[in-house]
Order: C-alpha cells, then structure tokens, then sequence
C-alpha cells in the first residue's frame, strides 16, 4: 500500500505488540468487547455512516450488531464524490452528522486528517489485532476486492471469458463489451493506472479501437450483462454481481490478472462524531472474528485480517496496490489512451 | 367594444398610479425572498469556489480540450431538440386544442405522459425497449431482419448513439412544449382564427398563418426552455450519451464535481457563471424577438373556441397523436412495468418468474414509503409556491416594463445556469447550519427546489401573462376593482391554464430531482431522488422500474387533476367579457 506511511504502520505494530502481547497470534475475537464502551455505546443508542458501499452489505451488518447490542445504526450511501461533497459541507458548517467513513480510497482521510479521530488500541480495541500494514493514523483497510470483469454464462461459456487484461484486445470482442469508465470514481482510475504501469500505453490504445460501450456504474453494467446486452463488463467489482448471482441470472465474476489489482475498502471514526462511542463500539464489532464472519457470510469479501480465509472470507489475494495518488495530467493522458476521453 | 376600452385606459390609469401599489408592494417583498433564497446560496458558493480570484482556475477551465467537445455536442443536441420538438409540441398542442382532432378531457392528458417520468425511468425505459441485443422491441425486429437473409449488425441500431440520443431528448422535451404551448392556445381569442376560416384560409394556412403566430410568446417560451433544459438535462445523456462516448455538458460538469476527489468545485462554478451569462442573453433575445413581432392576447370577448374542423383529416391526425402516445410512453412504460415484475431485466420474459416481489420489497420499508410522501409533499408545495411566486413577479415586471423588466427576468433565470448539486451545496452551508439549522429537515429540500424551478415557472407565468392583453384589467380597474381584486378574479383566472401548465410540469421534475437530494435528502429526509441515486448505483434495474411505475401513477393522477381542473373556465371568462 504506497499511501501508507511506514512509521505510522511501525507506530502501529509498536502498540499492537504493546497493548497484546503475546495474544497477538490469536485470533481477533480473543479480544472482548470492553464494558465501559458498551455501556456508553448503548447510552448513546445509535450511529450513522457515510458510505459508498452498497447497502446489501451495510444492512445485515447493522440487523446482527443491533441485535447484539440493542444500538440502531443508520447510513447515507452515495457514490464518493457526492458523498464527500455532503460530508465536507457539514464538516465546514461544525454540523457534523456522520460518526463513521467509509469510501474505497485513502486520500479523503489523508487529504483532511483534521476531521478525523486518530486510530488507537485505546480507543478501538481490536485494532491491536489487526494487521499493521492495513492500519494508517486515521483509517484501517476492512477489505480488499480484486478488480473483475463480470460475464453473461449464456453468451460467453465459462473457460472462453476473458481471464487477462490483454485478452480485452482480442478482435473477437470488438463492438461486444461495455467499459466502466475509469473517470467515474478514484478506484476506477487507480486500476487504469495500474494497468497500464503493466501493459504500457499501446495496450489502452489497443483497447480504444475495440469499439466498445460505455457504463458510468458498475451495478448498471452487470445488469445490462446479465440481460445479454453485452457480453462482459469491465472492469467492475464481485458485489455488483452479488445480487443477481443470487437471483441466478445468468453472470458470472472473473478475477483477473495481469495485473491483478487491488482495491481497498477504508474505515474511519470521525472527529466531531456525535455519537463516538457507538462508532467505536461498532467497528471494535465489525473487527471482531464475529464481525468479520458476519461480513464474509453475506458475501464473498477478502477481509484483511483473515488472509487466509480461516473465518469464511476469501483469501487475500496477492495483487497490485493501486496508486490514489496519480498526477492530474496523466489520469487525462490514461483516460484519451483508452477513448474514454477526447 | 373593446377597442374603445383599450383606447380609454391610458389615462385612467395614469390618473391612479397609486392602485399599484400594493401588488407593487408584494412583489417588492417577493422579490427580496427570492433574491435571498437564490442569491445567498449562489454568493457562498462563488465566494467559496472562486475566490480569492485565481486566473489560473479560469484558464485550465475554459481551455480544457474536453470542455470544447462537450460544448460542441450540447450546442448539436440542444439544436435538434429545439428544431424538432417545438414544432412537435407546437402541432400537437394546435391538433388538440382547436381542432376537433381532439376526443373528451383524456386527449388533452396524452401528450403529457412522458412528462410524469423522471428522465432517468424514461431512459431506462428505453434502453429495455430499443437496446439491441436485449431490447423488448429491438431485439425480435432485429432477429426478423436476419431471418429473412438480411445481414445487419446490430451495433449499428444502437439506442447509444447521435440518433438514440436526439430521439430521447425530443420525447422527452415535447411534453414539456406542447403543456406552454396548449395552454396559450386555449386561451387564445378565436376571432382570428374564425375570420381566416371565413376568407377561405386552409387549415394548414390558418395554423401557419394565424394561430401560431398568436402565440408566439409560447413559442418563444418553449424554445428557450427547450435550449435551457436541453444544456441542463443529465439523465438522459450520462446513461445513453456516455456509453456512445458523446459528452456532453451537464455530464461534464457533474464529473467534474463527483468523478473526483477533492470535486472541482470551482471548474463546475465557473462555467455556471459562464452559463448564467449565455441563458440570460439568450432570454433577453428572446424577449427582444417576441417584442419586436408582437403576438394575440386574450381580449374582452368571450373565449370559447369554435374548434376547426379537419374534415378527412381528423382521424389521420388522432392516429398520429395516438401513434405518438403509443411510442413515446405506452411501451417504455410497459416494458419498464415488465421489468418491475421481473427479478433483473432479461429480455425473454418467463411468466412463471412475474412477481410483486419489487412492489412489496419498496412498500414494505418504510424509508420508501417516507420517500414518497415527502417527495409527492415537497412536489405540491414547491409548483404550487413557485408557480405563484413567478406569476406575481411576472404581473409586476409587466408592470413595472422597461429595463426593471428585463431586471427581473434575468435573476429569476440566472438558477438555471448552476449546477443543481451546486446549488443544492450552497444551500446546505447557507441554510443547513447555523443560525437557521435547516439540515435533516424536508424545509432545506422545499427552499432549494423554490430556487431550481424558479426558471421553469417563471418562463411558463410570463408567456401566460404575455398572452394576457391588458383589456380586462384595464375595465376592471375603471370599474373601480381593487388591485388585488383584479388580481384573483380577472388576471389569475386568465392565467391559470399557462400556470397550471408550468405547476404540472414543475411537480413531475421535483418528484424526480436527483441532484439537491444527493447533497440535502438522508434518512431522516428522504425523498425519491435519495432512493433513485442509491439503486442507480449499487441496486437493480428491476428495483429501478418499480419506483418508476410508482413514480408514473403518482404522476399522472396529480398532474391529470391538476391539468383537468387549470383549463379555462369559458362561462365566467363570458361573463367577465360580457360578450357572447
């Protein structure tokens, strides 16, 4: 993870071995949830989050925390643009609404740590389990998702699919898939940057000539390839496909390689939250073996602290960090290579 | 008679100026609630995006080489939009409303059901119906063509194109001409058109000739919102433009502000000023065109209309109107309606898969349910405030005439030019905290829509209030009415078809407004554009069609109400009139 800074993540191994000991080989739900932030928690009653993660996710974790602690939690979902454009106005205006964030790139926590909480043991427990390289000053990557290419079953028989980036360029796909545009969204871009750090620019080049069709979502973009709109979608994420997977329509999620590409999902407590201990009581939980068995239950997630899919997840896949942090002029050079833009 | 009332007031008038006062008055304190709930937010936005004045903001966005591609395409969609549907809209409003093309109270609702989609369902609409690969229509067209032998590439009918993209925007502006346009010609004086009928005009003369030179105020009016809301429409071009690789404006400029992080807040205010500039000029040429031809009001003499006959061609011209219902809204709503039944959009439809399951999901979470009364409450108090808001201020311009005239027609458009998820920021920083604390609330909502529609009603009341003459007023003040008495029995009983016209409009768009409610709608608040922004992006097309289906009903009962009940009511114009 490039936007890690190293003594931030050696400060973090420091207190995690400080505050575990040598419990720091168990499994996170060794770790209790203290009584004194319950307490707290349940005097403060609810929470709310702002997230750009689909709400199939956000609900059931939320029914299985409040049954738990009789806590009610809330949630605005936008993408991250509108999101962050809702959070930075309320932020300003000293009204802040949301306890947590949660969006799938760094840089807002890193951009404005001033509106964000510091990230200690003290304050989350759990985190002294979690694994040091996934933990910043201020925010903690949940999961990671290998960027995907979603398919139609019916059109495209399983082992023809595409399986590697550069498989895109195959003539017998021209006019026949839908490209998410990479501009919509800083992981998008990320994994166009990444891309092409591989494949070099000739690679995008190839794919602009490939007459494809564009998609500003990737939840529109499974459903027109679960319909037979087109053959495949690319590049998207394995929950846009969850729901219609579930409904047995006919699609199907490759992972790909060449390279694979990681992209994270963050977590942060906010500074001026109104109800911090709820906040905290929630993602000490959501830290938890039982958290993080709630959350692989619902879906197939890498979570980083099981990365060998000991609890249910999906196992860590090795992959390639993507960079959030890619200069202006190039992310307009990417976008023209591939013909996303003019 | 009414040449000789006409010839008289001037001087009555001029002997009472006091009489104005107090609709003076009222407007002054109007315009003062607008100026602050419009111009607050925008001051605090410009303040805040712009300044202090960096050059440089300025020149990397208007050099941008996408900006000009994005320009460009806009000026070609906003073109043909106009050039097509304005006349459209034009025609059939002249078809249903003096002729006898037109069958009971039903045919005067029918060109208006596109109007009750939010363009989002209606795109989506379509991309069911005309993709070819999975489209209900297109797909069995296009395997017929290959199974008599002919070879056609499917790609090459692609609703994702210049074509699918014009034809969208045409369905979807024609409504909103022809609901101007109807109103001007039901209040328009029929004696003219009566006199030509009698010197042996035809009936295509008589609507070249007469008719539609009687309400070139409307025409005017439809094509500047028709420009206008063309620059403006986002839906539309971010699902089928974007996947052609069109870009276009408003899609530009929403990237701009939610493609990334931190948003280009001051590129997306930039060029809002830039287009504040552009549609004010084009209003005042408008105005200036419209002035300069003169154009029919609404006189002393009753109103009743002798509808035209078409003779043979009256049933080729209710096919037509028939044909165009079918094809802009029967089947996009049918096909969304199949796709609301069916667990994800699939273009062979499996009965034994039909269900109620999407319905029942959306009415049994209360979010939804808060969503739609919040939104069909803010929708009624927005268009009936706003339309009431535009009428009075468009009274008092014509009034006032001259330079404060063309004043107050600028700021009442100058919203339209800022992005709504801008302006809708604003009004969270300005209103949203201290010390009025509006956030969370449906009041926040209810303020930022007053604003965003403040153009779409006030080009509807002025061209309604244009098409007002000055005869009945003018009697009714010789006979000693009071200003607001002649307000509320003389000039808004005239009005209010061109009124209920920009209501009904108005009430459809803020039943579907994605962008304020991204920024202003929550939990606590929340309204259909939350729950349309939320499933757009992570839930299913099917999800999708149920609340587009909801969305229609809901629609098209207010709207059929409010269309039914705003139509001229003929005996008390008579009476009034005193004529026939």
């Amino acid at each position: 993870m490039s936007h890690f800074n190293p003594l931030l993540a050696a400060g973090a191994v420091a207190l995690t071995l400080a505050f575990t000991g040598s419990a720091s080989a168990q499994g996170i739900g060794h770790i209790e949830q203290p009584d004194a932030l319950i307490k707290a928690a349940q005097k403060e009653g609810k929470f709310m989050i702002y997230t750009s993660a689909d709400e199939s996710q956000t609900k059931p974790l939320f029914a299985a925390f409040e049954k738990k602690f009789g806590i009610k939690g809330d949630f605005v979902r936008f993408p991250t643009g509108p999101l962050m454009q809702r959070f930075a106005s309320e932020a300003d205006g000293r009204n802040v609404q949301a306890d947590l964030l949660s969006v799938s790139s760094p840089i807002p926590y890193e951009d404005k740590p001033e509106w964000f909480a510091d990230l200690t043991p003290q304050a989350v427990p759990n985190l002294a389990k979690w694994p040091a390289q996934w933990v910043a000053k201020n925010h903690f990557t949940w999961t990671t998702e290998i960027v995907s290419l979603a398919y139609n079953t019916d059109l495209v028989p399983k082992g023809t699919q595409p399986t590697k980036w550069t498989d895109l360029t195959d003539p017998k796909w021209k006019g026949k898939f839908l490209l998410t545009d990479p501009q919509v969204a800083d992981n998008y871009l990320g994994w166009l940057d990444a891309v092409e750090k591989v494949n070099g620019m000739d690679f995008l080049k190839k794919i602009s000539v490939q007459d494809y069709k564009v998609t500003q979502s990737g939840a529109s973009g499974a459903q027109m390839v679960a319909a037979g709109a087109h053959l495949f979608n690319a590049p998207t994420f394995p929950s846009f496909s969850n729901v219609l997977i579930a409904k047995q329509a006919p699609i199907a999620v490759q992972y790909m390689s060449g390279p694979s590409v990681l992209s994270p999902r963050d977590y942060g407590i906010v500074k001026a939250a109104p109800q911090p201990n709820a906040a905290r009581l929630f993602l000490n939980w959501l830290m938890s073996d039982e958290g993080t068995k709630a959350t692989c239950a619902i879906a197939a997630y890498s979570v980083t602290s099981d990365p060998e899919g000991k609890l249910g997840c999906i196992p860590v896949r090795d992959g390639m960090a993507m960079d959030f942090k890619v200069p202006e002029a190039r992310k307009q050079a990417l976008a023209k290579a591939i013909g996303v833009a003019k | 008679m009414a040449g000789g009332v006409v010839a008289a007031t001037p001087s009555l008038v001029e002997r009472r100026p006091v009489r104005r006062v107090p609709i003076l008055i009222a407007a002054g304190l109007l315009l003062l609630a607008v100026l602050f709930i419009v111009f607050y937010p925008i001051g605090i936005i410009v303040v805040r995006a712009i300044f202090p004045f960096d050059a440089q903001l300025w020149v990397t966005t208007l050099t941008a080489p996408a900006l000009g591609v994005a320009v460009r395409n806009t000026m070609i969609i906003a073109a043909f939009t106009t050039t097509i549907s304005v006349p459209l809209g034009v025609f059939f409003a002249w078809l249903i409303e003096r002729t006898d093309a037109r069958w009971g109270a039903l045919s005067r609702l029918l060109p208006v059901i596109p109007l009750l989609l939010p363009p989002v369902a209606m795109a989506i609409g379509w991309l069911f119906l005309a993709d070819p690969r999975a489209g209900f229509l297109a797909r069995p067209i296009i395997d017929g063509i290959q199974a008599i032998g002919i070879d056609v590439d499917p790609s090459t009918l692609a609703i994702q194109s210049w074509k699918g993209l014009i034809f969208l925007y045409v369905l979807w502006a024609v409504p909103h001409v022809y609901v101007v346009a109807a109103a001007a010609f039901s209040g328009l004086d029929p004696s003219l058109e009566e006199a030509a009928r009698m010197c042996g005009k035809g009936r295509m003369r008589c609507f070249w000739g007469v008719s539609l030179p009687a309400i070139r105020h409307a025409v005017g009016a439809s094509v500047l919102l028709c420009v206008i809301s063309s620059i403006g429409l986002y839906s539309i071009a971010a699902l089928l433009g974007s996947a052609a690789r069109i870009d276009i404006l408003s899609v530009y400029i929403y990237r701009l502000l939610n493609f990334s992080y931190p948003p280009k807040t001051g590129q997306a205010v930039v060029l809002g000023l830039v287009l504040m500039v552009v549609i004010g000029s084009i209003w005042l040429l408008q105005r200036k065109i419209a002035s300069r031809t003169g154009h029919a009001t609404i006189g002393g003499q009753g109103l009743r209309p002798n509808l035209l006959a078409l003779g043979g061609w009256k049933w080729p011209a209710r096919i037509l109107i028939v044909l165009y219902v079918l094809l802009t809204s029967v089947l996009p709503l049918l096909a969304l309606f199949i796709v609301a039944l069916q667990p994800f959009w699939r273009p062979n439809i499996v009965f034994a898969n039909l269900s109620f399951d999407n319905f029942a999901e959306f009415a049994s979470s209360a979010s939804s349910r808060a969503a739609i009364s919040n939104s069909a409450m803010l929708a009624i108090g927005t268009s009936t405030v706003v339309v009431l808001v535009a009428g009075l201020m468009a009274i008092a311009a014509k009034q006032l005439g001259g330079t404060r005239e063309k004043f107050l027609g600028v700021i009442t458009k100058m919203p339209t030019a800022i992005p709504h998820i801008v302006f809708a920021v604003g009004v969270l920083v300005a209103f949203g905290f201290a010390p009025f604390y509006l956030s969370g609330g449906w009041f926040i909502l209810f303020l930022c829509y007053l604003a965003v529609y403040l153009p779409s009603a006030s080009i509807a009341a002025e061209s309604s209030v244009q098409q007002v003459g000055n005869q009945l007023v003018e009697a009714s003040r010789i006979f000693g009415a009071s200003p607001s008495r002649t307000f509320f029995r003389v000039q808004l009983p005239l009005i209010l078809p061109g009124l209920a016209a920009g209501w009904a409009s108005i009430f459809a768009l803020v039943l579907g407004e994605l962008n304020a409610a991204a920024i202003l709608s929550g939990p606590r608040n929340p309204v259909i554009g939350y729950l349309i922004i939320t499933l757009f992006d992570n839930g299913t097309y099917s999800q999708l069609a149920a609340i587009g289906s909801i969305i229609g009903v809901v629609s098209a009962i207010t709207v059929s109400a409010v269309l039914i009940f705003g139509r001229p009511k003929y005996g008390r114009s008579v009476a009034i009139g005193g004529g026939q």
